[in-house]
């Protein structure tokens, strides 16, 4: 949970004077009492210029628990010539209250480039002795990763339960497993996978893949691929599935059923719980974690770390849908 | 990628489980609070494990039973569980979060010394987790006076409730300060829960061990190269460590009257964060490993005896001043108090660890309440540079440098340096580079209660007090106090309410050519 934003100022910029007029932005931001400039990384925010944006993730609450400059990018892909910059704004948003207030910085480029130039740009404006944490905030199996800003980055951000293809995200991503990556549906599955294990506390034998069937929401196909890696990797299977079918919209978000016998230990998830039933006892519930899309952001981008099993599950992704 | 098949670890469970994080409490858990109606279930613990289940946290299977003396039904502490959760949460009733919990919070009264016993409370203890499909891993807090410590351990032994020999299903014990009020109390406390848990299975809570910037001075430490380097004899001047309180005592004047501030925050909290900084680098993170090094630090310092006493320690009591403005009574007028009290409101000591690393290095101690403001600060600092060069005008001295841990409030630290005044005189300027949790890593910090709570589920004792440590603490506090009940005849010094403490603890830092550092 952030601290309540109190203010933004934002002005109009070019690039060659971004620096300056934030300088002058926090001059006038300290006018109105002592703030302190906060800044753990750069966190730099491609969107196509182009794709008409849904309502999303605020920028700014995730900025305010995990301070950092801001670099927006609205990224208009040319084919040739010099890099065009079509607007540039810089702001600061301060949070907090006046005794403990404290600004991020944010600084907005709508950008005409080739991928080979637009780093450049990046370079400019980041600071280069913090983290750089890129965060692709469009679907990446449908609009491809700037390869040229994503190996700046430490970390790539992310959220495969906007992918409209799961096979193209895994395919996309094939190549970036040298960086932290970071899936926020990855940590939407972090109950589930302790469901999983509790689940493999009651039934104890090998599972195999024809044990394992699991059911979705439409709209969260990714995750139960997500699911379907991280049982793969952990669990060796090689080319064999688990069943994946999806659900009728309704309450629940993911189900699953282990075991081959006639008594199969049974998951379900609604989104606000995951519960573990089977017929030897009580059910067990694990509550999911209260926090919203920008808390679940801020938290990853907190975590400067590789997952290992993460990329294991999207090693085995890769497998299952290169051998398909 | 690697293999998990190919390794040797068989059990599914653990091939799944490798590699997830630990924080969550794994084991199914019954959590018994005996006090679970009192104050601190209410301010603290209720909302500290409502808190954890916001945070999917709490194990899967678990069930919190308030038992106390009064009557309530399990709806009733429901409402007052969440009544606590609403005024003292850091964060608000989630809907569906709090009907999780309410649903594993059940009461049940049972009173030691009752000819009942634990028998009502081993009944409905049974029934909850028969169906919840709890397997008996138990917590039990002892959210209660300590005098019933003993009987309450003894109870639960008679009532076989605990397992000492067996892992599965496991028994722990969560006691609270104050472990005893002197040396031979503590041992009879200790030695009273020995009879029914075994070390390994006792928790003793000392809540500042569990706040965020308390467990950050290891990592400031030991994660950086640029600090542990400086942190002996050779580059540090002296340390200071000031834990002061704006109230007075409140509701606790019963308690209270009897400790003073040597027991209830010197014998405990200070000496802790002492043994954390001036500890020596750890072999590893492993529990015992850090709990021995802290031991260490407490067993080298030097003894304060005899008449020493007075000279290296200043004790205190507030007398009518202010409180933002307004009036606010001296110590002997607060509601509870002897008025013949004598105790201390605040110490101030000079002490030093007699060891390789910190030998000659004084660090002062001072702590009260009703001083100016709430602030817990540990400085740091460093020797000056030699009076040449910038320093070399005696007039205009420079500032040494100084690294401050901000406990609370404002919790983070900062490093003052000197730095050149822009222009051509090249005059030179105390400056800080300041680091804030809160603006640094945004967010709310997690009450020091949910970690330690969180850990004890997890069997995790890294931030609880070993006995040895505890007894230590109280065999190094206890010439003191033995002084002090001696010298009833001598004057004790007084600071009026608002002030930072008596004229005395300025003349004890200033004899040495130093002064407390302004917070």
């Amino acid at each position: 949970m952030a601290a309540a934003l109190t203010d933004r100022v934002w002005r109009t910029s070019t690039p060659a004077t971004i620096e300056r007029d934030l300088a002058a932005l926090w001059r006038d931001v300290g006018a109105k009492g002592p703030v302190a400039r906060a800044i753990m990384s750069n966190l730099v925010i491609v969107r196509a210029a182009r794709v008409e944006r849904r309502a999303g993730v605020s920028i700014d609450a995730v900025a305010g628990q995990h301070p950092s400059r801001v670099l927006i990018i609205d990224h208009e892909q040319a084919t040739s010539g010099p890099c065009e910059i079509t607007g540039a704004r810089v702001g600061v948003v301060t949070y907090g209250p006046p005794e403990a207030r404290y600004g991020v910085e944010q600084v907005a480029v709508r950008s005409a480039c080739t991928d080979e130039s637009l780093p450049a740009l990046i370079r400019r404006l980041v600071r280069g002795e913090r983290p750089i944490s890129v965060w692709w905030a469009e679907d990446l199996s449908n609009v491809p990763l700037l390869g040229s800003i994503v190996d700046m980055g430490r970390q790539l951000v992310y959220d495969s339960r906007q992918w409209a293809s799961i096979a193209k995200g895994v395919q996309a991503l094939e190549p970036w497993q040298h960086l932290d990556l970071a899936d926020v549906n990855w940590r939407r599955l972090a109950p589930i996978r302790r469901a999983v294990i509790e689940a493999a506390k009651i039934d104890r034998s090998d599972w195999r893949p024809s044990d394992v069937h699991i059911a979705h929401r439409a709209d969260h196909e990714s995750l139960a691929w997500l699911l379907v890696g991280w049982l793969a990797s952990r669990l060796g299977w090689n080319s064999a599935r688990p069943h994946v079918e999806a659900l009728p919209d309704g309450d629940r978000v993911l189900s699953l059923s282990i075991g081959g016998g006639a008594d199969p230990v049974r998951i379900r998830s609604d989104g606000r719980q995951v519960v573990v039933q089977h017929a030897s006892r009580p059910p067990s519930i694990i509550g999911v974690p209260h926090e919203g899309e920008a808390d679940a952001v801020a938290a990853e981008l907190h975590t400067l770390s590789h997952d290992v099993r993460l990329h294991d599950a999207l090693s085995a992704l890769h497998r299952y849908f290169s051998a398909a | 990628m690697s293999d998990p098949a190919s390794t040797p670890v068989s059990s599914i469970v653990e091939r799944l489980s490798a590699g997830e994080p630990s924080a969550a409490a794994a084991d199914p858990v019954t959590f018994v609070i005996f006090g679970g109606g009192g104050d601190l279930a209410h301010r603290k613990l209720l909302p500290a494990l409502y808190n954890l289940q916001l945070d999917g946290l709490l194990p899967p299977r678990v069930a919190i039973v308030g038992c106390g003396r009064g009557e309530m039904t399990d709806d009733a502490y429901r409402a007052f569980a969440k009544d606590g959760i609403e005024r003292f949460s850091r964060r608000p009733i989630e809907p569906h979060a709090w009907e999780l919990f309410a649903d594993a919070l059940f009461f049940v009264s049972a009173s030691i010394g009752d000819d009942r016993g634990l028998a009502p409370l081993g009944a409905r203890l049974d029934i909850i987790e028969h169906e919840r499909g709890l397997p008996g891993n138990r917590i039990y807090y002892l959210a209660i006076p300590p005098t019933l410590f003993g009987p309450t351990v003894k109870e639960l032994d008679r009532a076989r409730f605990i397992n000492r020999s067996a892992a599965y299903p496991f028994a722990r014990v969560i006691v609270e300060k104050p472990i005893g009020r002197d040396l031979d109390s503590a041992r009879a406390i200790n030695d009273s829960i020995a009879e029914a848990f075994a070390e390994s299975q006792i928790y003793r809570i000392d809540h500042y061990l569990g706040k965020e910037t308390v467990q950050n001075i290891l990592v400031l430490r030991f994660a950086n190269s640029i600090f542990e380097p400086l942190f002996n004899a050779r580059h540090v001047d002296h340390v200071q460590i000031t834990v002061a309180e704006e109230e007075g005592v409140g509701t606790r004047a019963g308690y209270y009257d009897q400790a003073g501030a040597l027991r209830d925050m010197v014998q405990n909290h200070l000496l802790q964060l002492l043994a954390l900084v001036a500890m020596e680098s750890p072999r590893s993170l492993h529990a015992d490993v850090i709990r021995d090094q802290k031991l260490d630090v407490l067993l080298s310092l030097r003894p304060i005896t005899g008449d020493s006493v007075a000279t290296t320690i200043v004790r205190a009591q507030y007398v009518d001043g202010f409180d933002l403005g307004a009036p606010a009574c001296g110590y002997l007028a607060e509601q509870g108090v002897a008025k013949d009290s004598r105790t201390e409101t605040f110490v101030a000591l000079k002490l030093f660890v007699d060891n390789w690393r910190w030998a000659g290095v004084p660090f002062f101690i001072r702590t009260g309440k009703r001083l100016p403001k709430r602030a817990s600060e540990i400085s740091v600092h460093l020797k000056r540079v030699p009076p040449i060069l910038f320093n070399a005008d005696p007039s205009a001295p420079l500032d040494a440098n100084v690294l401050s841990i901000r406990i609370q409030p404002d919790e983070g630290f900062a490093l003052a340096i000197s730095s050149k005044i822009p222009g051509p005189r090249g005059s030179v300027y105390p400056v800080q580079m300041d680091f804030h949790y809160g603006s640094t890593f945004g967010g709310s910090t997690p009450e020091a209660y949910e970690r330690l709570l969180l850990d004890v589920m997890a069997g995790e004792p890294t931030l609880f007090m070993r006995r040895d440590a505890v007894e230590a603490a109280w065999q190094w506090v206890m010439p003191i106090l033995d002084y002090w009940s001696r010298a009833t005849a001598a004057p004790l010094p007084t600071y009026a309410a608002g002030e930072w403490g008596p004229l005395e603890a300025d003349r004890l830092i200033e004899s040495t050519g130093r002064q407390w550092r302004p917070l």
